[in-house]
C-alpha cells in the first residue's frame, strides 16, 4: 500500500494540518434577473440556496463547497476557509468483522465554534439594507436545512510551503447529522462512510413494487390482471414477481395483463386463491452470476452508490484467484435491507467488503489462506511500535470448530432460519481442535444459507474448509500503535507483528502474522492505533498454487514463484538450492 | 524605547475604492479577520486601495497584517493627498521580507485623500488580509522585565513518538500562533481614565497591531486579539495603576 500520508509524514516536527470540506447545493442565478423571475424590492433577495428560493422552477443547482480548518493554526495565505474547527477530529474507524458483511461503520465527528461573521456569504449582503445579524452556523442551519449524504470530506496531512491540497491525504465520507448550537455555542457535524446508505431502512432489493390484481386470481390460471402505479413498472417480460408468498415466473407484460403465468414456483405453493387487490411484487432473481458481479448489481443498481467508489479491477483479480466458482443461482422474493443481503452473503460465501475512506473505495477481499505465504511487512518494538502500545489477548469470541452449513433452500418465501426450509446440510469439524489436547470444547456456527443451491456442494465444501482454517485455532488479538512515519498499512492488510511480548516455546522473540482490522486516528497525521487478528499459522502446512504453465523451473524461480507455486522434486533430495521438497499432506 | 497600540482604523469611515476579486472583496481588508482578503483583479503591475473622507484626517501610522506581499517580492505604501491629484508617500516604500505584520509610523499632515499603493512584482497579486491606518495609542510606559519578545511567544504543542525501546521516532507540532502579555505598570490613574474605555472597547470588538519597541525592533510587532477574559486595571498602591493584556498574536505564519 502507499505511503498514506506523504514524505512529510518523516519530518520531525511536521506541523499538523487538517482541513474540511462539505458539498451542499446552491442556484447560480441572480435574483431578479432571467431565467430568475422573483420579484421583489432590493434587500428582499433570496440567499441563492433551495430553502430560500421563491422561484424554485428555475432553481439552477451548482455545488457550493464550505470549507473549515481549525481555529488555532496559521492559516495558508488566500485559503478560503472558516477557521472554526474546534478539535481534532473524531475519527470512528470502520472496523472489518470477518465474514460479517459490511462490518461497523466508519464514521467522523467535527466540531465547530460558531462565530460571528459579516455574512460576505450572502450574495447580496452589499445591498442589504440592515447588517446581517446573527451568526455563521445559525445562518447556515436556516439556509442549508438539507444536507444528509452529501460529501463531507476531510484532509489530513501537513503544513507545506506552497500549500496545495494535493499534498493530504483524503478520507471521504457522507454526512449523517448536523446538530447544534450546544449549551457551549459548539456545532457538530458527523459523517459516515458510503456504507451507511446501505442500512436496511434507507436502500432495499428488490425495489418495492406498487402493483395489485383486479381481478381474484385462481388455482390454474395462467394470466393475471393487474394495475400498477406509474412510478413503479414492471419489465416486459421474462421475470419473477411474488403474490401471497407465491412465486411465480412472467412470460410477457401487457401493461395490464400478466401472461404465460408459471405458478408456484422455487418451491412456493400455488395458492387457492389470492383475492382482488392482491399485492404483486417483482422478484430479484440471479441466473448463475458471480458473486463480485451481484454485490456490484446491489450497491450501483439498488443501494445507489456511485461505481466510482468501486475498483472492479479489484475485484475481479480477487475473483479470478478465490471467487471464480462462487456463482448465485437465488431469488428474492421480498425487498430486504441492502445491508442485510450483503452480510448474508458475506457470512456465507466468505469474503469481506469495507470502506477504505482514504482511497475512497469499496474493497472486497475473499476469506483465503494465502497470506501465509505472502511476504507482509514486519514491524518491531524498536523501530515501529509506539511505548506502552502493544497489547496481546487471546480472543475466541469469534472462533468456530464446528461449522454447520444449510444450504438448497425449499421456500423462499418460508423462515431463512428454520433448518426445515433447507435441502442439504453439510458439517465440517476440526477434530484436533475440539480434542481434550486442544481446546476441549466445541464451538459450533450455523449458517443457513439462501445462497448456495441445493447442488453447489463442492462450493459449500470448499467455503467451510476456508471458514475452519481461519477460524478453528489460535485466535489473538493484536492492539498496537504506530507513528505517522509508518503508516503504509491500513485496514485489511497483512502484517508481521515481532514483539517481545510474543515468544516461542524457548522464549525466543517470535512473530505473529495478522490481518489489520481496525484503524484509529488517534492523533490525525500523528500517531494511529491498530487492530488486528492473528492470523493462525498451522505448522508444516502450507498453501500453494498449481503454476502458469510459462513458470520456469524451480531453480530458475523467482523467491515469490517459490513461495506461492507448487514445485516437484525428485521426491528425496532437497531442491539444487537446498530448499526442502513440497510435501502434499 | 515605546510601545504602541496601532487600533484606530479610519478606513471604514471613508468610501474605499478597489478593483476586487469574486470573494476577495476591498471590505474584508478592514474586518479584522486574518481568514478574508482582500484581493485586486487588475492585471497591471501597480495597484491601489483608495479612500476618501468628508473631511481630513489625522494618521500617524499604518498596519497590514495576514499578507503575502513577501512570495512575490511586492512593496507597499501609503499615500495622502491633498487635492487627489498630487500623492505624497506617508512613510518610506516597504519591501517585506516575510509575512510578518508591518507597522509603521510616520507623519502627515491631515488629508482627505489617503491610499495604499502596490507594486506587484510576482505572477500573481497579493492577498492583504487587514489594512490599517490612523493615529496610534502610545503607551505611557517601556515594557518591563521579565518579558518575551513575541516573535519569540511561540505557543507550540509538541507530540513526540517514542517507540516501545524508547527510541526517537517522530515529532509532530500543531502551531497555535503567538501568546503575549501587553503589561503596564506604574501608571498615572488620570491616563487610566482616559484611556481605558477606548482600549476595552476595542479589545472587546476587534484585533490591534501591538510593537513594544518600535524605535529598536519595528519587525517585532504583531497582530493580535484579547485572549483572555477582559483585564482590569487596578491599583497597585495608593497612586498608581497597573493592567495586563493576554493577547494571542500573528507574527510570523510559519510553514515547512
Amino acid at each position: 500500500m502507499p505511503d498514506l500520508m506523504g514524505p512529510e509524514a518523516k519530518k520531525i516536527g511536521r506541523q499538523l494540518f487538517y482541513m474540511v470540506e462539505i458539498d451542499l447545493e446552491m442556484c447560480s442565478n441572480v435574483y431578479g434577473q432571467a431565467p430568475c423571475t422573483a420579484t421583489g424590492p432590493v434587500s428582499t433577495e433570496c440567499f441563492n440556496c433551495w430553502e430560500t428560493c421563491v422561484d424554485k422552477e428555475n432553481y439552477t443547482q451548482i455545488t457550493k463547497t464550505f470549507r473549515f480548518v481549525p481555529n488555532n493554526i496559521n492559516l495558508p495565505i488566500g485559503l478560503d476557509a472558516y477557521p472554526c474547527i474546534s478539535k481534532f477530529p473524531e475519527i470512528t474507524p470502520a472496523e472489518m468483522e470477518q465474514m460479517k458483511g459490511i462490518g461497523t461503520r466508519g464514521a467522523c465527528k467535527i466540531t465547530f465554534s460558531d462565530f460571528e461573521y459579516h455574512d460576505h456569504l450572502d450574495p447580496y449582503w452589499r445591498t442589504r439594507q440592515q447588517p446581517a445579524g446573527g451568526t455563521w452556523w445559525g445562518r447556515f442551519r436556516a439556509r442549508w436545512p438539507y444536507y444528509k449524504e452529501r460529501p463531507l470530506r476531510l484532509y489530513v496531512g501537513y503544513a507545506q510551503d506552497p500549500f496545495d491540497v494535493e499534498n493530504m491525504s483524503l478520507r471521504l465520507y457522507f454526512i449523517e447529522n448536523i446538530s447544534g448550537p450546544n449549551s457551549k455555542n459548539q456545532m457538530t457535524i458527523t459523517g459516515k462512510d458510503i456504507l451507511k446508505s446501505l442500512s436496511d431502512d434507507r436502500r432495499s432489493a428488490p425495489t418495492v413494487s406498487y402493483a395489485w390484481t383486479t381481478e381474484p386470481l385462481t388455482p390454474g390460471e395462467t394470466q393475471i390482471d393487474y394495475e400498477f402505479d406509474a412510478d413503479y413498472p414492471f419489465p416486459a417480460g421474462d421475470f419473477w414477481i411474488e403474490i401471497g408468498e407465491e412465486v411465480c415466473h412472467v412470460t410477457t407484460n401487457t401493461g395490464t395483463t400478466l401472461t404465460g403465468v408459471t405458478r408456484g414456483a422455487w418451491g412456493t405453493d400455488e395458492k387457492e386463491e389470492h383475492d382482488i387487490e392482491s399485492a404483486i411484487q417483482e422478484c430479484l432473481f440471479f441466473d448463475s452470476v458471480n458473486i463480485i458481479d451481484v454485490v456490484f448489481d446491489l450497491l450501483v443498481n439498488y443501494g445507489g452508490v456511485d461505481p466510482a467508489y468501486i475498483p472492479f479491477t479489484d475485484w475481479e483479480a480477487e475473483r479470478d484467484v478465490w471467487l471464480l466458482a462462487n456463482s448465485i443461482y437465488a431469488i428474492l422474493a421480498k425487498p430486504q435491507g441492502i445491508d442485510q443481503i450483503i452480510s448474508e452473503l458475506c457470512e456465507q460465501h466468505a469474503f469481506n467488503i469495507w470502506w477504505d475512506e482514504t482511497k475512497q473505495e469499496i474493497k472486497l477481499k475473499a476469506v483465503s489462506p494465502e497470506t501465509l505465504n505472502a511476504e507482509p511487512p514486519v514491524f518491531n518494538d524498536v523501530q515501529h511500535f509506539l511505548k506502552d502500545s502493544i497489547d496481546i489477548r487471546d480472543d475466541d469470541t469469534n472462533q468456530i470448530t464446528q461449522l454447520w452449513l444449510y444450504f438448497g433452500v425449499n421456500d423462499p418465501t418460508e423462515s431463512l432460519t428454520d433448518p426445515g426450509n433447507f435441502q442439504r446440510l453439510l458439517v465440517a469439524r476440526d477434530f484436533d481442535a475440539e480434542s481434550s489436547n486442544e481446546f476441549g470444547i466445541p464451538r459450533i456456527r450455523k449458517i443457513y444459507s439462501n445462497w448456495l443451491a441445493f447442488n453447489q456442494e463442492a462450493l459449500a465444501r470448499t467455503i467451510v474448509d476456508r471458514i475452519l482454517v481461519k477460524s478453528s485455532k489460535n485466535q489473538k488479538k493484536v492492539k498496537f500503535a504506530l507513528d505517522a512515519k509508518d503508516i503504509d498499512i491500513w485496514l485489511g492488510d497483512n502484517i508481521v507483528v515481532h514483539s517481545r511480548k510474543i515468544q516461542g516455546p524457548d522464549g525466543r522473540y517470535a512473530q505473529l502474522q495478522t490481518t489489520i482490522t481496525k484503524v484509529t486516528e488517534k492523533i490525525p497525521g500523528t500517531r494511529y492505533e491498530f487492530e488486528g487478528a492473528a492470523i493462525p499459522f498451522v505448522p508444516g502446512v502450507r498453501y500453494i498454487f498449481i503454476t502458469f504453465n510459462d513458470w520456469p523451473d524451480y531453480g530458475n524461480a523467482t523467491e515469490a514463484q517459490k513461495r506461492t507455486g507448487f514445485f516437484i522434486s525428485d521426491g528425496e533430495n532437497a531442491f539444487p538450492d537446498g530448499g526442502e521438497p513440497y510435501r502434499i499432506s | 524605547m515605546t510601545a504602541y497600540l496601532g487600533f484606530r482604523n479610519l478606513i471604514p469611515e471613508g468610501t474605499v475604492t478597489a478593483a476586487e476579486m469574486e470573494g476577495f472583496e476591498k471590505e474584508n481588508a478592514f474586518d479584522w479577520f486574518t481568514y478574508t482578503w482582500w484581493r485586486t483583479n487588475e492585471s497591471q503591475q501597480t495597484f491601489r486601495y483608495h479612500v476618501e473622507f468628508e473631511a481630513p484626517v489625522n494618521v500617524n501610522y499604518y498596519g497590514v497584517a495576514a499578507h503575502n506581499l513577501n512570495v512575490g517580492g511586492d512593496n507597499i505604501r501609503l499615500q495622502y493627498s491633498l487635492d487627489n491629484i498630487d500623492w505624497v508617500d506617508f512613510a518610506p516604500i516597504h519591501w517585506p521580507e516575510t509575512n510578518a505584520p508591518i507597522f509603521v509610523l510616520g507623519s502627515a499632515p491631515a488629508a482627505q485623500y489617503w491610499r495604499f499603493t502596490i507594486n506587484q512584482f510576482g505572477t500573481e497579486p497579493p492577498y492583504l488580509g487587514v489594512l490599517s491606518f490612523g493615529e496610534i495609542l502610545e503607551l505611557p510606559e517601556g515594557i518591563r522585565a521579565p518579558f518575551t519578545p513575541p516573535p519569540a511567544a511561540v505557543n507550540d504543542e509538541i507530540y513526540n513518538m517514542e517507540s516501545a525501546t524508547g527510541q526517537f521516532l517522530g515529532r509532530s507540532v500543531e502551531r497555535f500562533g503567538y501568546k503575549i502579555d501587553i503589561k503596564q505598570d506604574q501608571l498615572d490613574p488620570n491616563w487610566i481614565r482616559e484611556n481605558w474605555y477606548e482600549i476595552a472597547q476595542m479589545l472587546s470588538t476587534q484585533a490591534f497591531f501591538y510593537s513594544w519597541n518600535q524605535e529598536e525592533y519595528p519587525d517585532d510587532a504583531v497582530y493580535a486579539w484579547l485572549d483572555d477574559k477582559m483585564p482590569i486595571p487596578k491599583y497597585t498602591n495608593s497612586i498608581m495603576m497597573e493592567f495586563l493584556i493576554k493577547a494571542r498574536a500573528l507574527h510570523l505564519i510559519r510553514w515547512f
